[in-house]
């Protein structure tokens, strides 16, 4: 049989075999299942809904783009939103009295370390950022002879979009400064930083715990405990020297 | 007599519309003044500043993208991960584990804690990272079919939003809202499309209208029918799938070889980034699609390590830490009093 004609008779469903599995979690309401996963093909409520509404957003899509093209940058910002956020707001709220100076040293801490992360990844991929971006606008100049590595038929802007290869070697080469070279370094420097912007910014200094004699050394490590899994990190001393004092 | 060809075209309205809006924004020769006044101070205050930063980009690109894309480890690390999806979750990972391992490594070798506090330690810091890197991935991968659905929900709402990203002069004035149907059907309208300006147009208009208008290439001319070619093979297969004979049947009469065949499917628009990249050819909506992927593995990422199995683990890292240390400290005082007796 003609593939032409295979085309025509057959086509029709294929549909159904590409779109297997996709969501129906925005087509409509109080459909069964059955219903539900036929409309999931049609966005019958398209631009109503308030997923709509942040969707067509300008600031959103600028957003969207940055994780894109400023992958380490958003990575900060994932960072600041759930660890400068939401983690000392729920440590404030599981705290009990006894506990919550220590809760709020522990906030102030994730605070000041999700800060610094997005302000020093900032800096640092800025001009990696943009360099990159001249790349990807110039790729004839960069990945010259590297077609067949990528599976392309020519280096073009189009072609190279479409190419895994290229997608996932891209991804490597935006995220190895801050992920490889700059991570332990980065991660000294804001180790350095804490204890200055907790004292001066907070208002916080961390005092030296007495032993419990009643306790003794269990509490003294859960205390250690607690404050390496919540702060998930340590003093630039500590570090320096090889671990927590 | 000079004759004038009708100069009407797209181009020619949006500089129309520049230059209007240009104009209506002047409202006054002060204010002009004031503006460009203000420009070149602020041009010569920054300007070498800017150059600077400017060569320092290009000595990036040059240096750092440029020799890394053509490196040994580039083109070795391309053929082993030719099958790998999502890298951004794979670097995120490793940079959790660079670091995590960090922290393993210096609690191990701190001399200053018992050798217990340490093996505690060290315990509780391999278990935040195994359960924050294994919790990640389980969860990346089953949001991965409902993300793929959000995000096509997203470019609906993009080409609702921007008709011009419809493709209409290709595709026609289609409804964003069956944006499912157009990636399975935009093969077949593409190339009724071009067939009937192919026999509609002289060679010369055939392909100004291809390039400028519709947005394909040349390529395209051999890509599209082959698209259409690998969704019917795909269907054959489909139909034929308890009948190989009449499979290789259908294919000797394709005038492919099987292995032509099955290299060629691997080009069908299959979700609605090769919807963009095939047909709609909107350079924004790709960084936008491939953004969406990138913010959901982030955002898991992120949620995960950071967030739910700090906040989780801490409680029964604890009580194995308390579990551990009274254990040896009952066994240390069995050796004691042992100790004592003898």
């Amino acid at each position: 049989m003609n593939p032409a004609i295979m085309s025509k008779e057959y086509g029709a469903g294929l549909c159904e075999e590409n779109n297997r599995g996709y969501s129906v979690a925005f087509s409509g309401s109080g459909a069964s299942k059955k219903t539900s996963k036929a409309a999931a093909k049609v966005f019958n409520d398209l631009g109503q809904t308030a997923t709509d509404k942040l969707f067509r957003n300008e600031k959103f899509r600028k957003l969207v783009e940055i994780f894109e093209e400023k992958t380490v940058v958003a990575q900060s910002l994932v960072a600041l939103g759930v660890a400068g956020v939401l983690r000392p707001a729920t440590n404030m709220a599981m705290s009990t009295k006894e506990d919550r100076e220590d809760a709020m040293y522990a906030a102030s801490h994730a605070i000041a370390s999700a800060v610094i992360g997005f302000v020093v990844s900032s800096i640092v991929m800025a001009p990696f950022d943009k360099a990159f971006k001249k790349v990807k606008n110039n790729p004839k100049k960069y990945l010259n002879g590297l077609a067949d590595t990528l599976g392309v038929k020519e280096i073009g802007k189009r072609k190279l979009e479409k190419s895994s290869a290229y997608k996932n070697i891209s991804k490597v080469i935006q995220m190895v400064p801050d992920t490889i070279v700059m991570g332990i370094p980065k991660a000294m420097m804001t180790i350095a930083l804490i204890p200055p912007i907790l004292k001066y910014v907070f208002g916080m200094e961390k005092k030296a715990k007495q032993p419990n004699k009643e306790q003794g050394p269990i509490k003294n490590l859960m205390s250690l405990h607690h404050n390496l899994v919540m702060n998930n990190i340590m003093t630039v001393d500590a570090f320096l020297k090889g671990g927590n004092k | 007599m000079q004759v004038s060809m009708n100069t009407f075209n797209v181009n020619n309205r949006y500089n129309n519309n520049l230059k209007s809006n240009h104009q209506q924004s002047f409202t006054g020769i002060a204010r002009l003044a004031q503006e460009a006044g203000e420009q070149t101070v602020k041009s010569k205050l920054f300007n070498p500043i800017a150059k600077r930063y400017d060569k320092m980009t290009d000595w990036i690109a040059d240096n750092y993208y440029g020799r890394f894309y053509q490196s040994n480890f580039a083109k070795k690390f391309i053929e082993k991960t030719s099958n790998v999806k999502n890298m951004t979750t794979h670097m995120s990972a490793l940079g959790a584990t660079l670091i995590s391992g960090m922290y393993t490594v210096r609690t191990l070798q701190n001399d200053k804690l018992d050798s217990e506090k340490r093996k505690t330690l060290a315990i509780n810091d391999v278990l935040t990272w195994g359960l924050s890197t294994a919790g990640s991935y389980l969860i990346d991968a089953k949001l991965a079919n409902w993300w793929e659905g959000v995000t096509t929900r997203f470019v609906a709402n993009y080409v609702d939003s921007k008709p011009e990203a419809k493709n209409i002069e290709l595709l026609g004035d289609w409804d964003p809202k069956n944006i499912y149907k157009m990636m399975d059907e935009a093969p077949k309208i593409a190339n009724d499309k071009i067939n009937e300006m192919k026999a509609k147009l002289s060679p010369e208009q055939f392909e100004d209208w291809l390039i400028n208008k519709a947005r394909m290439t040349k390529d395209d001319l051999v890509d599209i029918p082959e698209q259409l070619t690998a969704k019917a093979y795909m269907a054959a297969k489909k139909t034929f799938k308890d009948a190989p004979e009449k499979l290789n049947e259908w294919i000797a009469n394709s005038g492919h070889t099987k292995e032509g065949l099955e290299k060629i499917t691997k080009t069908v628009t299959k979700g609605v980034r090769d919807l963009n990249l095939d047909f709609l050819r909107d350079r924004r909506l790709t960084t936008l699609i491939d953004g969406m992927g990138v913010l959901k593995s982030l955002f898991v990422f992120g949620m995960v390590y950071r967030y739910l199995v700090p906040v989780l683990v801490m409680k029964p890292a604890n009580k194995i830490g308390a579990y551990m240390h009274k254990k040896n400290a009952e066994k240390a005082a069995e050796q004691n009093q042992d100790t004592k007796k003898s």
